[in-house]
């Protein structure tokens, strides 16, 4: 049986001129469908890269990289862009949303694209801001903003979900409420989740743990007592 | 400082493309006003320039009698006068080296006015050679002839000193910098082009007209220069009448004298006419004696040539008989010469028998030389055999020697064997004793031990020396046999070697018969010897023998070739007499004829004798007629009419006024839109690049710089554009715009080369206008940001908040949009400078398409529409009397050719005086109903007008509505002499060039009293007429001064028209330059602008086309907003630029046809796409990554 995230020594060199920085080397980790996974590592240990592989916007220079069966790191192009535009949803650190839409419309916005989206309205409701959608993003505050973001990636309705950072813009109390959504999407909705984080304390409310160091995997543990969000501290 | 310094100059180079996009909309709204403004001058300057240079003339005065060529001088001392010179011009039909042919203007050459310039080859330096019009010809006519046609009139090809001028030079003349050459009553009425003679190169006394050129330094077409022209024209009228005056006496008095001079010439020749009869009569009686004394000569000549005949008879037989004898001596001597071949023939022979015998001979003796070396060598190898044989033998001896002693020693061997055998035979038997001696018991046992042991070793020994004795005996055996085997193997060799001996001796034996057999050959070799020798001796005989026979052969031959000479000599000799003889007979025959000739002759001059002196008589006759006739024409010459012509004249000159008046008026409002977009342009820009650097504003002003510090730093970003934007714009402008202005003229014109205008105000201007729309705005900018404190920069700004836009609220047209629309909508409003901007940059853009499609639209028609709608009429005659019935019949004679109908009219130059001015027109009057066919009389919506009843008067909508003129008004009409009268307006009629009043013939009459006196007839064509034909068939007539073929016209109009479209081309480049600025300028701040947002909408996973559409749509939205409003401005600005467009003599039709403003529409959508293409390649760029980024 494959598991759902596959990562088989992936290796990613960066070429700017003459000088090659090796960012990724013998990359292997494992995600399995539904889980909650906390990818964990320093500034620079190489995150980052992960991501923007996993997620497709990125190409990998060694190695292999499936996800649900399909060959991502084999993907070019279009390809790449229907994978992005299908299978993957992005919550950046930044919410990234777009200043002249409501809410809602940014929602749309991505819903729009997709194949079979959730309706719009109904995932705002489920992040709780059924009353704020039609409010411009300047009008949200940052956790407010978050779960728009949030809403945004899920009304895709994807394979995975993928946050950069999810709370790094965020004070102690929003983070917390945003990491509880992205938890209870991961146990109601089903949805495998990926978060990438520095801060340690996240991994104990994950279903598994992927250490980062150095531009490698260092550590992947499976936590079989995720615990509940609210007793995280940090 | 240095640090903002620095950081200026990087923030340059890191946004290159920012920097140039206001460099180039300065650069352009710099050019197009400075190139357009600085436009009409540089033209101006450059004609004046060219006019000066070549000394163009201010006066030409003309007189029908020409001018004296030495009565120059007193108007050369007339006050402000530069130069005055006389000329020579006449038309006349040429003919070129190709057969080709046509009518030039044929000039002569002066040095103090209207020079001509040199394009290339040389100046005529005799007086049959000429330069020829650039125009007309290449470089490769150079050297060719062109010839005066023998159509001319006789008395036209009188006027030239040659009817062949080689053409050494082309050139160009101040008096044709327009294309068009003008009319000539000859040939097909047009003249090709013009030449240029040394004066001598007419043979002509007199000059046909006077050039002046004025020491005045006035304006080109200023109002100065046209005072100054009428002040001197009237003073100049009565000195050309003064000298025309001049010439017409000398005409009177040299053709008094020259009757004079004719008449004693005829009777010198009267007289000496009659001298040469009489001279005549006396040579024929002398003839008549001559022909007396050739007959008496003839007949001696007949006498002495019989006799030389006879001679020859004689001589020809000797010589025959000569021949006889010597043919019979060469027979004799072939014999001699035949046995004489014989003898050598035989001697030959013997002489080769007797060489081979010498060879065989050499041969035989080496043979024999060679045969005895070989027997002698046989011999010798014989004995040394003979010698080794007797060696073997010897040898053979010896070894059987020893064979046989040892033979001996073996016997005795044998003997030892025997005895040893015997002693051991007798042991044994001992021992067989013992053995039984012991077997019996016999032996005492303490002996039998013993015994047995003796016995025991006996036995052995026995048995050893028994053996050893048989091997005795068989190694004797062996030896034995070997002696023996030996003996017989001597034996044999014994045998072999006797063989041998024997050989020899047989060997021996042949040697010696063989050489007995040599000895006698080589006797017989010198027996051989001997009887060659006496052979030799017997060949010497004979060749003497021989060689004496030839020579006396060869003395014979010689004797009979000296025979041989002598016959051919004498032979020669009779030859010689012969055709003496037969030259005799010829020159008698000869002589005989001529003699006949004479007689002939002498006939011939009795009769024309008779004939001269008939002729003489009637000649006499002639000659007092024609003085008669001469005295008669003398009287009748007539006082010549003089004119003073202006450069008014000059086509040349009239029409580059007109034609440079163009550019003027759109020079005046093209600018101001490139200004506005400029500014537009700047403030967006800039406030962008202070709002992206607004934390670094804030943290220079944390660290205590001042404002202006800060400022200082997008002023001198947004400067220097400027100011670079300003230099490059200007000098390319007025560089430019100038040079493709006056390339287009230079289809009609030639006057030299563009000179380069400066002009300080107008640098400054623009450089001022530059720095007010860069530096101005970037002020604006940057002020409302540096009144913030640095805490609040240092903050990064909230994003502009999305807002909803009206169009939200009219919900049915909200909700058709689709999603991505909509974020289009709205963004478009988002920025309102950014939207105002683009507008009013495509809109102009737009606009200029309109107006430049539009300008082309209205002028290039207006010389069709003039003669297809107004003038219908085709062809136009202006005469130089007045109409009469004789010209009538003159006309209808003409019908053959496609004359249809024609009709004479009043076409006069008149002022029309009303409240607004004064001004020169032309009044037609005629008769209303038969001007049905000649003109089209209609408004300008096309509704017909009717022709003015008597009183009225329809006015041309150009003058009306210069001057104010209504229907109902009543105007004016001045003539020259300020007699006036005046008319109602019946009506304004659409008309094209020129202004006209039309009246009936009776408001003439009634108006001024007396007939209109009409000069000028309209004709109208059949479909299918040849107008030039017709056209030619006009002008000579005598009472046309000139013809015009409308067609021609129309042609002439439109051709220069085409020279519209470079501006058009440059119109369309220049609105391209300013699209492309405006929306790469928009799209450039837009995408770095959201540069977070499109990374956010590609990781989405939005498409390429989507990606792209998400952020172009907007300019697209936007440049068709700007388009369709610009189609409307289009049409204002192109009205505005059409009524600048003054040129008096043509009213322009304003009209722009659709599918100018269909081309406009698709020429903005097309620059709109280039950059959108251009643009779509850096969104591709743009990396996701940077969705990652915090806000900075």
């Amino acid at each position: 049986m494959v598991s759902f995230v596959c990562f088989e020594k992936v290796g990613k060199v960066y070429r700017s001129g003459e000088v090659e920085i090796e960012a990724l080397r013998d990359v292997n980790f494992v995600i399995e469908k539904g889980e909650f996974c906390v990818i964990v590592g320093a500034s620079g240990a190489g995150k980052t890269t992960i991501l923007n592989i996993l997620g497709g916007m990125d190409t990998l220079s060694d190695g292999k990289v499936t996800l649900d069966g399909q060959e991502v790191s084999a993907f070019s192009g279009r390809r790449l862009t229907e994978y992005r535009r299908y299978d993957v949803g992005f919550v950046f650190q930044f919410y990234n949303l777009v200043q002249n839409l409501t809410a809602l419309e940014n929602v749309e916005l991505a819903a729009q694209i997709c194949r079979e989206p959730l309706k719009a309205e109904e995932v705002l409701g489920q992040v709780g801001l059924i009353d704020r959608m039609n409010n411009f993003p300047a009008q949200l505050s940052g956790g407010e903003q978050q779960r728009v973001a949030i809403a945004r990636a899920l009304a895709k309705n994807p394979k995975l979900l993928l946050c950069d950072e999810p709370t790094g813009a965020l004070d102690y109390n929003t983070g917390k409420a945003v990491l509880k959504l992205l938890q209870s999407t991961c146990r109601d909705m089903g949805k495998t989740v990926v978060v990438i984080t520095h801060n340690q304390a996240l991994t104990a409310m994950a279903d598994r743990i992927i250490t980062v160091r150095n531009g490698t995997v260092a550590d992947m543990v499976r936590n079989e007592k995720p615990v509940d969000v609210d007793t995280l501290e940090w | 400082m240095k640090v903002i310094r620095k950081s200026t100059f990087r923030e340059i180079k890191s946004s290159l493309g920012r920097f140039l996009a206001i460099f180039a909309i300065i650069a352009l709204g710099v050019g197009f006003f400075a190139g357009l403004k600085v436009a009409r001058g540089s033209m101006l300057d450059t004609v004046k320039d060219y006019l000066d240079e070549h000394a163009f003339y201010d006066f030409r005065l003309l007189s029908a009698l020409g001018f004296d060529p030495g009565d120059t001088e007193r108007l050369r001392q007339q006050e402000d006068v530069a130069a005055v010179e006389g000329a020579v011009s006449l038309d006349v039909l040429y003919q070129l080296e190709d057969g080709s042919q046509g009518v030039v203007k044929v000039h002569s050459l002066t040095d103090t006015v209207n020079t001509v310039e040199l394009v290339s080859g040389r100046f005529p330096e005799t007086d049959n050679e000429c330069v020829a019009d650039s125009a007309m010809f290449g470089e490769g006519a150079l050297g060719s002839v062109i010839s005066l046609s023998e159509d001319n009139e006789e008395e036209n090809l009188d006027c030239f000193t040659h009817r062949d001028y080689t053409i050494v030079g082309i050139v160009q003349s101040p008096l044709y910098i327009q294309y068009e050459r003008g009319n000539t009553s000859l040939g097909a009425g047009r003249l090709d082009g013009f030449l240029y003679l040394r004066r001598d190169g007419f043979d002509m006394d007199f000059d046909t007209e006077v050039y002046v050129r004025f020491d005045q330094d006035n304006s080109l077409y200023g109002a100065d220069y046209s005072a100054f022209r009428d002040e001197k024209e009237e003073s100049w009228e009565k000195l050309a009448d003064e000298a025309a005056q001049v010439r017409y006496q000398r005409i009177l008095t040299e053709a008094g004298e020259e009757l004079a001079d004719a008449r004693e010439e005829f009777r010198e020749q009267k007289a000496e006419g009659e001298k040469e009869l009489a001279e005549a009569e006396r040579k024929l009686a002398d003839a008549e004696r001559e022909l007396a004394d050739g007959e008496q000569a003839l007949a001696d000549a007949r006498q002495e040539l019989a006799d030389g005949k006879r001679t020859l008879k004689e001589k020809e037989q000797e010589l025959s008989e000569g021949r006889q004898t010597v043919t019979e001596k060469e027979a004799e001597l072939a014999d001699g010469e035949a046995e004489l071949a014989k003898g050598e023939q035989e001697w030959k022979d013997s002489q080769g028998q007797v060489s081979s015998g010498w060879n065989s001979l050499n041969a035989q003796k080496g043979q024999l030389q060679q045969q005895k070396a070989a027997l002698e060598e046989q011999s010798a190898q014989v004995e040394t055999q003979a010698a080794e044989l007797q060696g073997q033998v010897t040898q053979l001896e010896q070894q059987s020697a020893v064979l046989e002693a040892q033979g001996e020693q073996l016997e005795a061997k044998e003997a030892e064997l025997e005895k040893e055998s015997a002693r051991l035979i007798s042991w044994s038997t001992q021992l067989d004793v013992l053995e039984a001696k012991l077997a019996a018991g016999e032996i005492p046992p303490d002996q039998v031990a013993d015994a047995k042991q003796q016995v025991e070793a006996g036995r052995q020994q026995v048995e050893a020396g028994l053996q050893q004795v048989e091997a005795g005996r068989e190694q004797v055996e062996a030896g034995k046999n070997q002696v023996e085997a030996g003996l017989r193997q001597i034996a044999g060799y014994r045998q072999q070697a006797e063989a041998g001996l024997q050989q020899i001796a047989a060997y021996r034996q042949e040697i010696e018969s063989g050489r007995q057999v040599l000895s006698s050959y080589e006797s017989q070799v010198a027996e051989a010897e001997r009887q060659l020798r006496s052979a030799e001796s017997r060949l010497a005989e004979g060749r003497k023998t021989l060689d004496d026979a030839a020579r006396e052969i060869a003395e014979g031959r010689q004797a009979i070739e000296d025979a041989e000479r002598e016959l051919a000599d004498g032979e020669k000799a009779l030859e010689d007499a012969r055709g003496e003889l037969a030259d005799a007979e010829e020159t008698l025959a000869e002589k005989e004829r001529e003699f006949q000739d004479a007689k002939i002759e002498f006939a011939d001059g009795e009769r024309e004798y008779e004939e001269g002196l008939e002729e003489f008589q009637r000649e006499i006759a002639d000659a007092e007629k024609e003085l008669a006739d001469a005295e008669a024409d003398i009287a009748d010459i007539k006082a010549p009419d003089t004119y003073v012509l202006g450069r008014d004249t000059n086509i040349g000159f009239v029409c580059f006024e007109n034609d440079s008046g163009i550019v003027d008026g759109i020079a005046n409002i093209f600018p101001v839109f490139f200004f506005l977009v400029a500014a537009l342009v700047c403030i967006t820009t800039m406030n962008r690049m202070v709002e992206e650097q607004r934390t670094q504003i804030g943290v220079l002003k944390a660290l205590g710089y001042s404002n202006r510090a800060i400022m200082s730093k997008y002023i001198v970003y947004s400067g220097l554009a400027a100011v670079l934007g300003c230099i490059s714009g200007f000098f390319l402008g007025t560089w430019g715009f100038p040079q493709v202005i006056w390339y287009v003229y230079g289809i009609m014109y030639r006057a030299g080369s563009m000179a380069y205008v400066f002009d300080w105000g107008l640098a400054l201007i623009s450089l001022a206008a530059s720095l007010l729309c860069s530096m101005g705005t970037t002020w604006i900018s940057c002020r409302a940001e540096l009144g913030r404190n640095a805490a609040q920069l240092m903050r990064p700004k909230a994003p502009k908040a999305g807002k909803r836009v009206f169009l939200e609220r009219i919900g049915f047209l909200w909700r058709r949009l689709s999603f991505l629309q909509k974020v289009s909508v709205r963004n478009i409003f988002r920025y309102k400078k950014r939207l105002f901007m683009m507008v009013v940059g495509i809109s102009g853009c737009t606009a200029l398409l309109v107006t430049g499609f539009g300008i082309n639209d209205s002028i290039a028609d207006v010389a069709a529409q003039q003669f297809e709608e107004v003038q219908t009429y085709d062809i136009g005659i202006s005469l130089q009397e007045e109409w009469s019935g004789e010209l009538e019949r003159k006309l209808e004679g003409l019908s053959g050719l496609g004359m249809e109908d024609f009709l004479p009219v009043m076409e006069k130059n008149m002022d029309i005086v009303t409240d607004k001015g004064v001004k020169s027109i032309y009044l037609v009057a005629a008769d209303g109903e038969e001007m049905q066919g000649f003109l089209d009389m209609h408004t300008r919506n096309g509704e017909k007008i009717a022709y003015p009843e008597s009183g009225s008067c329809v006015v041309t909508r150009k003058l009306a509505r210069q001057y104010g003129i209504r229907a109902g008004d009543s105007v004016v009409l001045r003539d020259e002499k300020k007699q006036e009268f005046s008319v109602t307006v019946a009506a304004v009629m659409e008309n094209y060039i020129y202004n006209y009043v039309y009246i009936a013939e009776e408001t003439w009459s009634a108006g001024m009293g007396g007939e209109p006196e009409k000069k000028t007839v309209y004709v109208n064509l059949s479909e299918d007429a040849d107008a030039h034909r017709l056209s030619a068939e006009l002008m000579n007539l005598e009472e046309t001064a000139s013809v015009s073929v409308n067609a021609d016209m129309m042609e002439r109009i439109g051709s220069m028209m085409e020279s519209l479209n470079i501006i058009v081309a440059v119109v369309i480049l220049c609105a391209g330059g300013l699209a492309f600025v405006v929306l790469y300028n928009l799209t450039n701040i837009n995408i770095t602008e959201r540069i977070r947002e499109i990374a956010t909408v590609k990781v989405l996973g939005f498409f390429k086309k989507e990606t792209a559409s998400y952020v172009l749509r907007e300019n697209i939205l936007l440049t068709v907003m700007g388009m369709f409003l610009g189609l409307l401005l289009g049409r204002l600005l192109h009205a505005f630029v059409m009524n600048e467009i003054q040129v008096d003599m043509i009213a322009f039709d304003i009209t722009i046809r659709p599918v100018s403003y269909l081309y406009s529409a698709l020429l903005t959508v097309a620059f709109a796409w280039a950059v959108n293409l251009f643009m779509g390649g850096r969104l591709e760029k743009v990396s996701m990554t940077e969705s990652l980024k915090s806000v900075d």
